[in-house]
């Protein structure tokens, strides 16, 4: 009895200083409003941004990494003499709900937010939600922004959005593996990188790591039909080529070809595909540039040493396809003070935040940075190597999004040896000529 | 009759409706308003930003001759059924021997222990033990390779899969209860009938689990309704996946509304799901009620 | 008092039973053993290596300097701790009256009024999403404490009255009856009578509840943002890059809710559950 009453006084001591704690106004660490018990009408009582040189971004990229949003805002900050609020939402659910509500509400909308491109950026640029920022877009431009993005965020010839990350999909492969399976060099066309997957084979590894991602289905199906031929990739992404056509017939044999000879590893948790690429359990898979970064501070490998990428080689003598995807960042069209949304928005591309962004999450976007990174270094030439490397937009924002989610579906049941290459093909027209409205 | 009287009357006698007040305030406002919400939003095409437009029964028409929503139909009666008899029998099960144990509350507390950590906590070490270098892994070790893959990949597989890890945490409430209606069961039919020399398995099916039947419909209420609306440990082990194979109806509603940004379809997914739930559990209530009223 | 066993078992069936209790108990703490062990490692480490294989040294003070320095993550229990007893404490009285109402009161349409306090529990909880987070932005309750309190209380109250109704139904009427006669007015009895009969119940409804809310994801994530009144579950989140840290913060915080258990769950013997004759 003794010991359970002073179990229940320790417990209520606890529960009183917690209280009182969590009553207490905010700590320095947040930087943030604080916000004390029985509020009304938190609008009122936060601090009016305009006057004191406050700024909120919201975005749903940066939840689970304390650290790094942490780096970013002070970087951040430091760069816009301002103090730089980041909120992170780790729900698709809530960061939407957060998103939709708060829009159209002067007070509540933030400075700055995260969002997807394609249709869903359009939704809102063309419901005039959003701010026009073709200024913004001069400014940044002269900073190093390559102009060429301007395009995918913007309709009715207005720009509504400025990147967040320029994300190039390639392979990359650790060279370790390589090097085990007697490969020397990367491969220069397609029947070498075949080669090279059989030799892998052969040494013990499996060539292609697969994430378990049901929306990721499409990563590979647009490699290879983009290595058939990218003028092939861009019909069926636009609707001109139907997915029947005999090429797509020959691109999905070819792919089913490469799954029965053992190239592909079953599909895996992220982090566990990761984990066995930085193992040398497998030896490559595609994905974006970041996950250079990853590799390296997550799983202690070295760009340069054991990690390096590549492009899919074309088959038939084409340009090698880099294909990108951009995550834009828009403004409300109702914020308060929109110089403090451009002041901040600048401030991103300055060489300071964007050394940040490079270090710990593998982005850049202007071309005033230095790149240490040896493989980053070598994709950003890549891109920049018009003659030799294509940059196509993927294929997940590249097409409208219905048939979009039925041929991620199609083709994951395609993936899992669950239907033959001429129903998976039929499957995904049908929802096109609805789409396309052949 | 004195007119002022029959008034003070009146409110006096409704006084009593003042206990139930303050709960069905906070119910209707927050919950039962939700409701009403979801079911117009039912009948309009919406994408949460652009203006709202009236299409009737457009959205459920075509969630029936979707064959994902189908699926999930399936997933969910699949999900409900297996979970329901794993989350009666298993508890039980632990339950009798706990209360014939030595050290009754030591393992009373080991199988409760994980119920008191968050699904966060949870999630995290379920995925953790599931990942290909987990639990696969040891399988491997005592010589069964095919079985290292990643097994939340494998369609139904996956499924028989989440359901025992949600166990882990999900049986310590409904242990707990059986605990407390065996412990409370008349010591009387149950000496008389060892004396009797009744065989233990008779002594179970014929004594102790009639006797137990009021914890039991507590436990299957319960367990029904938690689990149709089972939602975090799917998301964050398959996400519904692979290729939506997964998905109950929980899941289709926050994918529609949330990934395909169609709140109309999400809306009408959920009103489905609510009347499916309103159904079961009205039927396990009534005989609550029965027994009370009558 | 000491549990009374319930059937008289020879000493062969004891050893089985408690034999059989071990092998699942080890199975049952396993998840726990290994996350130990996780939260030992550094980062790289646990990454690379594989669930079992030990560490290479235990890391638990860079890792709660981790924490420290990247998070709140004191402030987020205290926030929990408080949120939760409201929660917890409002639901548990709401209950109380409501399922006293409903069972002794003169309340016509039980069924009715019943069936919509408990459907607070029938709909999915992704549904309250938007239209709470609407209601609350118009009302100037989002972000802030007493938004999410009383959106803990509503949440809390319809689980609460059915174990307390149950309960209720099981005490006798003579009980009342007498208590009548003698003057005692309805709240009295209520407060004199019922009340203190209920410890079992009250001790469930207290700390599932409280349980329920410090646990809670998806609405703190939603109806908060500002750092400093994040509930803990919202700031534990913001880990899942750096996985033996994150184990770390998830030990530290579920403290509370063991302590919470190991208190009350002796309480839970008698008649939790209406018995029927």
């Amino acid at each position: 009895m003794k010991k359970l009453k002073l179990m229940s006084f320790i417990l209520i001591i606890c529960l009183l200083a917690g209280s009182l704690a969590g009553c207490s106004k905010g700590n320095d660490q947040a930087k943030d409003t604080s916000v004390t018990e029985n509020q009304s009408s938190s609008a009122a009582e936060k601090d009016s941004s305009s006057s004191s040189g406050k700024a909120t971004f919201w975005n749903d990229k940066l939840a689970g990494v304390a650290e790094i949003s942490k780096k970013l805002s002070d970087a951040w900050s430091s760069s816009a003499g301002l103090t730089v609020d980041i909120n992170s939402y780790g729900d698709t659910a809530s960061y939407q709900t957060a998103v939709s509500q708060s829009i159209d509400d002067a007070d509540a909308a933030p400075h700055l937010f995260t969002w997807w491109s394609g249709e869903q950026l359009e939704t809102l640029a063309t419901s005039g939600k959003l701010m026009e920022l073709d200024d913004v877009w001069e400014k940044i431009i002269e900073m190093g922004v390559s102009p060429d993005i301007k395009e995918a965020l913007s309709y009715s010839g207005h720009a509504y959005a400025v990147p967040y990350s320029l994300l190039n999909n390639v392979i990359i492969y650790n060279k370790d593996a390589f090097k085990k399976a007697g490969i020397t060099d990367t491969p220069k066309t397609f029947d070498e990188f075949l080669e090279d997957c059989q030799k892998l084979v052969d040494a013990g590894i499996t060539p292609i790591g697969l994430k378990n991602d049901s929306w990721a289905s499409f990563i590979w199906f647009q490699a290879i039909t983009a290595s058939y031929d990218p003028n092939l990739y861009l019909g069926i992404c636009d609707g001109s080529i139907k997915y029947t056509d005999e090429r797509m017939v020959e691109v999905l044999e070819i792919w089913q070809d490469m799954f029965r000879k053992g190239y592909f590893a079953e599909p895996v948790a992220h982090s566990d595909n990761l984990k066995r690429i930085a193992l040398g359990e497998c030896a490559m898979f595609i994905e974006p540039q970041g996950e250079v970064t990853s590799l390296q501070n997550e799983y202690g490998l070295v760009s340069g040493e054991n990690v390096d990428a590549f492009a899919l080689p074309s088959m038939h003598g084409d340009k090698a396809v880099v294909f990108f995807e951009v995550a834009p960042m828009s403004v409300p069209a109702v914020v308060k003070d929109p110089e403090t949304s451009k002041k901040l928005i600048e401030a991103y591309y300055t060489k300071e935040t964007q050394t940040v962004t490079l270090k710990e999450e593998g982005i850049v976007l202007t071309n005033t940075v230095d790149i240490d990174d040896p493989t980053l270094a070598k994709i950003n030439a890549m891109v920049a190597d018009t003659d030799n490397y294509q940059s196509i937009l993927r294929f997940y924002e590249n097409t409208p999004s219905a048939l979009r989610d039925h041929a991620l579906v199609e083709l994951a049941k395609f993936m899992d040896g669950q239907q033959d290459v001429m129903t998976t093909l039929e499957n995904i027209q049908k929802k096109a000529d609805e789409v396309f409205g052949n | 009759m004195n007119k002022g009287n029959s008034i003070k009357n009146f409110l006096i006698s409704k006084k009593d409706y003042l206990y139930i007040l303050p709960a069905v305030i906070l119910i209707t406002a927050f919950f039962i308003s939700s409701i009403v919400f979801t079911i117009y939003l039912s009948f309009y095409s919406w994408d949460g930003f652009s203006d709202k437009v009236f299409v009737g029964f457009e959205n459920y028409k075509k969630l029936f001759t979707d064959s994902n929503f189908q699926i999930s139909v399936m997933n969910t009666c699949l999900w409900v059924v297996l979970s329901l008899v794993i989350s009666l029998i298993l508890p039980l099960f632990f339950a009798i021997l706990i209360v014939n144990s030595t050290r009754s509350s030591l393992f009373k507390n080991i199988f409760y222990f994980p119920s008191t950590l968050s699904s966060t906590v949870g999630g995290l070490i379920m995925t953790a033990l599931l990942s290909m270098y987990g639990i696969p892994q040891v399988f491997g070790l005592l010589g069964y390779d095919s079985l290292v893959k990643d097994w939340l990949s494998i369609p139904y597989v996956n499924t028989i899969v989440m359901i025992f890890m949600g166990t882990w945490q999900g049986i310590g409430m409904n242990m707990l209860l059986f605990i407390a209606g065996l412990r409370n069961l008349d010591r009387s039919p149950i000496e008389s009938a060892q004396i009797d020399g009744a065989s233990k398995m008779t002594l179970f099916r014929k004594v102790i689990l009639p006797a137990l039947k009021p914890t039991t419909i507590v436990v299957v209420l319960m367990s029904l309704v938690n689990n149709f609306k089972v939602f975090d440990n799917i998301w964050v082990m398959t996400k519904g996946g692979p290729y939506r194979s997964s998905e109950t109806l929980a899941l289709t509603m926050y994918t529609e509304t949330f990934v395909r940004n169609n709140y109309g379809g999400g809306a009408a997914v959920a009103v489905i799901l609510t009347l499916v739930i309103i159904i079961v559990s009205y039927f396990n209530l009534k005989n609550t009620f029965k027994s009370n009223e009558g | 008092m000491k549990e009374t066993l319930m059937i008289k078992l020879d000493k062969k069936g004891q050893i089985l039973v408690d034999t059989i209790l071990s092998i699942f108990g080890l199975i049952w703490m396993l998840p726990v053993i290994f996350s130990f062990i996780g939260s030992m490692k550094e980062k790289q480490e646990y990454n690379l290596t594989f669930l079992w294989d030990l560490p290479k040294q235990i890391n638990w003070i860079e890792n709660i300097k981790y924490i420290h320095e990247y998070s709140n993550v004191y402030q987020s229990i205290g926030n929990s701790l408080f949120y939760s007893l409201c929660g917890a404490v409002g639901s548990a009285f709401f209950a109380l009256l409501a399922a006293y109402g409903l069972t002794t009161l003169k309340i016509k349409h039980r069924m009715f009024w019943f069936m919509v306090i408990y459907s607070g529990t029938i709909f999915p909880l992704q549904l309250y999403l938007i239209p709470v987070f609407k209601a609350y932005q118009k009302l100037g309750l989002y972000d802030t404490r007493l938004g999410l309190i009383i959106f803990y209380i509503a949440i809390c109250i319809p689980f609460s009255m059915f174990v307390l109704r149950n309960f209720f139904l099981g005490i006798s009427r003579d009980l009342v009856e007498a208590a009548k006669i003698d003057g005692a007015s309805d709240f009295s009895i209520l407060w004199r009578i019922f009340v203190p009969m209920s410890k079992a119940p009250l001790s469930v409804v207290f700390m599932t509840q409280f349980a329920w809310c410090y646990n809670e994801l998806m609405f703190g994530i939603t109806f908060v943002k500002s750092n400093d009144i994040k509930p803990v579950m919202a700031t534990i989140s913001t880990f899942t890059g750096n996985k033996p840290a994150m184990l770390v913060a998830c030990a530290i915080t579920s403290i509370p809710t063991i302590i919470l258990y190991l208190l009350l769950n002796k309480n839970f013997n008698y008649g939790i559950v209406y018995q029927s004759k």
